[in-house]
């Protein structure tokens, strides 16, 4: 993350270092006016210990203000340096020090002070207002001053000018900023997706490696060995392989149950794991559904991968599954959302994207057999809200869940939806659906606003009753992960199984 | 880097160039303190030689103030230490020549601008310069003004103690160079604080991601493919004969996985960019980069590309085209990588103030970056030398 403070929090970040500034050049006037008098009292104007002392009893109060920073801590160091200030005025302008009026250099050290209070409160508004404060809390001591030690009075031009630059600082600061706020949460999104974008590659680079490395040789053999009984020492390496990479009870499971036939080419992994931990009836007759589910698309998927493939591979793949009227129906929908029109208005076509994905959604949940288990509540909410969601993975791992568990999943994350289209400021979110050690995963991920945990509570937006709470109930558990202008994520783990 | 070295615009880009508006403003107030303070004074001048003198303190003034906005101009980013000095070796030269417009005839050295301006000049350094070097500037130039307030020192302060008059001559100046130093420490104090958090959360969120898309077991087209192969393999565990289809299913499966191969390691994440952008927004994306050359980019550079092909898909063009291209670099070390973004404009046409803002953004992030937008056409250039 380089490319610095989101929006929001720069323009506090910046409010208060400029405070900090402030500060600090209050304390270094006062100690350079310290030493003005201290120079002077050593040389024979006793009074100026006085002076001094009020000039490090100013520099003490600012010190309570800069580490806690309230209207109370800024009220007293205006009230109390305004006194300060006055009898630095009173004895400044005794008549041996040959000052002519009050808009002297003498009398700008606690002047410019109070100027620089930096009170509380960390916007613009609240920043001027301050300094006008210090500035009339100034102005009323040197006038005070300049009639107790009876001299003409003038504003102290130094003062003014400081309350003056300051001003115009915070105010031209506090405009170009507010143009700038749209940029910056750009510019951290981008970050983001950016740093998706690789993760997804890698991941999708490194699975097609190990993917090659382990079957390219073995589908090479038998390929090339063409018709016959199946060679015995490789039909050992594949076993080997196999359990290597998914493991042994799988295999067992896929290859020496008895009555094992040939495995469907189209076998999903929710069918495979609810296999190979045992679940219960139940769950398996609910992925065996989803298994067959999926046999119908087996042609389109081969299909799929072989896009960008030579003509032949995608060919010779398609040859073997047309594709039936009802996906060509789906594909048409599909199609249609990219319509000539919809591509030149982007925010039709957003809106479009976002029904096209409930629309999917729905379609998927259609696909998937009556006893599978969906996030339609999930995906109408979206629709409703207007929220742009991606999804990876499958649905079908939902079925490992019992149906009151899988609606409790269901209504979190449906939730958790609601609360990227309330808080997070962007219109699209990220879910990803996983399955392994024996839990179902959903991670909702947005690229919004974010926020502090440390200074709002996750529990405070939503997440507690809405989410938490319903996930616990199965033993499951809800982190959320946010920072400001970086985003938020949400993952939901339930263990399978349930009623 | 030491975190006593790094600066705002190092670790905030943005806030860098958000900063450069207030240099310009902080030269005119400079400019107007200058003159203000000389015509105030103008009686203290007292013959052509002084009066020369005085009007080239205000011409040092005025310079200062243009090589400040200059310095600090977006194009111009990143701002060097060098340019500072620069700015700062005029405004004390201001002082110096004002110093010898008065000199002898100098009644309130509270009217001398010199160390207010030096004071301004250094203040709108403060995002692009360290603590330590703000400090460094404020202390050296304090002791040029003492020596000056000596120097100064008229008939008519007699009875004023010398220490108290260099004191509170040269209070404006170091004042303001140590606010302007404590600007700088604060700022990039509570940067680094939220970039810590903020890196906590991206990491978790990348190892959530990449645990997620492990966990899917469904993306992408090698996740097709897996689908594909892996239970075939598995039924050959219980065939007791490979059957013609058989062997043909095999040598198609894995003709198709070497394409998908050999398709992946061809593609890079801006591929991938591309089409969730042709998702999202509706317009085509169209990515050219035969060499794979978008890796050579780092994390803030991906940033500012993505950001600006996102905001041009938003409506901005009705199309977006990335063309990335390689070429040896002049130093024989390196190669330089030269990325074309532009398209035909589409319903909301950017303005070329707009685009020049990202071409900034990505100067910052050590991009060069090349703008052009016609009545046609958007077009932004982004080159930077890789090893």
């Amino acid at each position: 993350m380089t490319l610095g403070l989101p929006g929001d929090l720069s323009r506090d970040s910046v409010g208060r270092a400029i405070i900090h500034a402030g500060h600090v050049g209050a304390w270094v006037y006062l100690g350079m006016g310290a030493l003005a008098f201290i120079a002077g009292a050593v040389t024979g104007f006793a009074p100026l210990w006085v002076a001094t002392a009020l000039a490090v009893a100013m520099a003490a109060l600012l010190v309570l203000v800069s580490l806690h920073r309230t209207v109370v801590t800024s009220l007293i160091y205006l009230v109390l340096g305004g006194a300060a200030a006055l009898g630095m005025v009173v004895l400044a302008m005794d008549p041996a020090y040959g000052l002519v009026t009050t808009n002297n250099a003498i009398v700008a050290i606690p002047c410019v002070a109070l100027v620089l209070v930096g009170g509380a409160g960390a916007g613009s508004v609240a920043a001027i207002a301050w300094v006008l404060v210090g500035v009339g809390v100034g102005l009323v001591a040197t006038f005070t001053g300049a009639w107790i030690a009876e001299v003409p009075f003038a504003a102290n031009v130094a003062a003014l000018g400081m309350a003056a630059f300051l001003i115009v600082v915070r105010a031209f600061d506090s405009v170009t900023r507010r143009s700038s706020l749209r940029r910056h949460a750009a510019l951290n999104r981008a970050n983001v997706r950016a740093h998706e974008a690789v993760a997804r590659r890698d991941h999708e680079l490194e699975a097609i490696t190990s993917l090659h490395g382990i079957a390219m040789a073995h589908l090479q053999a038998i390929a090339a060995a063409g018709s016959g009984p199946m060679d015995e020492r490789r039909r050992a390496e594949i076993r080997q392989d196999l359990e290597l990479v998914i493991g042994r009870d799988w295999v067992d499971a896929h290859g020496t149950a008895a009555g094992a036939v040939r495995v469907d080419p189209v076998a999903t992994d929710p069918a495979d794991d609810a296999m190979r931990a045992g679940t219960d009836a139940r769950a398996a007759r609910a992925v065996r559904a989803a298994r067959d589910a999926r046999a119908k698309t087996e042609g389109r998927d081969l299909r799929d991968a072989n896009e960008g493939t030579d003509g032949s591979e995608a060919d010779a793949a398609a040859a073997g599954d047309p594709r039936d009227e009802s996906e060509a129906s789906e594909a048409s929908e599909a199609s249609d959302v990219h319509a000539p029109n919809d591509r030149h208005d982007p925010r039709a076509a957003r809106a479009a994207l976002a029904e096209r994905d409930a629309a999917a959604a729905r379609r998927a949940a259609l696909d998937a057999p009556p006893d599978v288990p969906t996030l339609d509540h999930a995906f109408t909410t979206a629709a409703d809200e207007g929220l742009d969601v991606q999804m990876t993975g499958d649905l079908a791992v939902l079925g490992v869940l019992g149906p009151e568990r899988a609606g409790d999943l269901d209504d979190a994350v449906a939730e958790c939806l609601r609360n990227v289209v309330r808080h997070s400021g962007v219109r699209e979110a990220e879910l990803l659906l996983g399955h392994g050690g024996g839990e179902v995963t959903v991670a909702v991920m947005d690229t919004g606003v974010g926020f502090d945990p440390d200074a709002v509570a996750a529990d405070r937006r939503g997440i507690r009753v809405g989410v938490r709470e319903r996930v616990a109930r199965h033993g499951g558990s809800a982190r959320v992960w946010s920072a400001i202008g970086v985003g938020t994520t949400v993952v939901l783990t339930v263990p399978e199984g349930g009623s | 880097m030491s975190t006593r070295r790094l600066t705002q615009q190092d670790i905030d880009p943005i806030a860098g160039l958000t900063s450069a508006t207030l240099t310009p403003l902080a030269a005119v107030v400079a400019t107007g303190v200058a003159i203000a303070l000389t015509l105030a004074h103008w009686s203290e001048v007292h013959s052509e030689i002084a009066a020369a003198s005085a009007v080239a303190a205000i011409a040092l003034v005025v310079a200062a103030g243009i090589a400040a906005t200059l310095a600090t101009r977006p194009s111009r980013s990143p701002v060097t230490p060098e340019r500072f000095w620069v700015v700062v070796a005029l405004g004390v030269g201001a002082a110096v020549a004002e110093y010898f417009s008065t000199i002898g005839h100098d009644e309130f050295l509270y009217d001398d601008f010199g160390p207010v301006v030096i004071g301004i000049l250094v203040i709108s350094f403060a995002p692009y310069c360290n603590w330590p070097s703000l400090l460094t500037a404020g202390v050296l130039s304090s002791a040029v003004l003492a020596v000056l307030a000596v120097g100064a020192a008229n008939p008519t302060w007699e009875n004023v103690p010398l220490g108290s008059m260099i004191f509170v001559f040269v209070a404006p100046t170091l004042m303001s160079t140590c606010a302007a130093a404590g600007y700088s420490w604060a700022i990039v104090r509570v940067t680094l604080e939220w970039q810590r958090k903020a890196n906590q959360v991206v990491l978790a969120r990348d190892a959530e991601l990449r645990a997620g898309l492990a966990r899917s077991l469904d993306h992408g087209r090698v996740a097709v493919l897996r689908r594909e192969v892996i239970p075939f393999l598995a039924g050959m565990l219980t065939v007791e004969r490979v059957s013609v289809a058989d062997a043909d299913r095999a040598r198609l499966l894995a003709e198709s996985l070497r394409a998908a191969l050999h398709s992946e390691q061809a593609s890079t994440w801006l591929g991938d960019l591309a089409a969730e952008l042709e998702r999202r927004c509706g317009v085509e994306v169209v990515v050219v980069d035969p060499a794979s050359a978008a890796s050579s980019l780092h994390e803030g550079q991906r940033a500012a590309l993505t950001s600006l092909m996102t905001w041009l898909a938003d409506g901005r063009a009705s199309a977006v085209r990335v063309a990335v291209s390689v070429e040896p670099a002049a130093s024989d070390h390196g190669r330089i990588v030269r990325f074309e973004v532009g398209g035909p404009l589409g319903e909301e046409p950017p303005h070329r103030r707009e685009v020049e803002r990202f071409g900034s953004v990505a100067r910052a992030v050590g991009l060069v970056a090349d703008v052009g937008v016609t009545r046609e056409n958007v077009r932004v250039e982004l080159r930077h030398e890789s090893r």
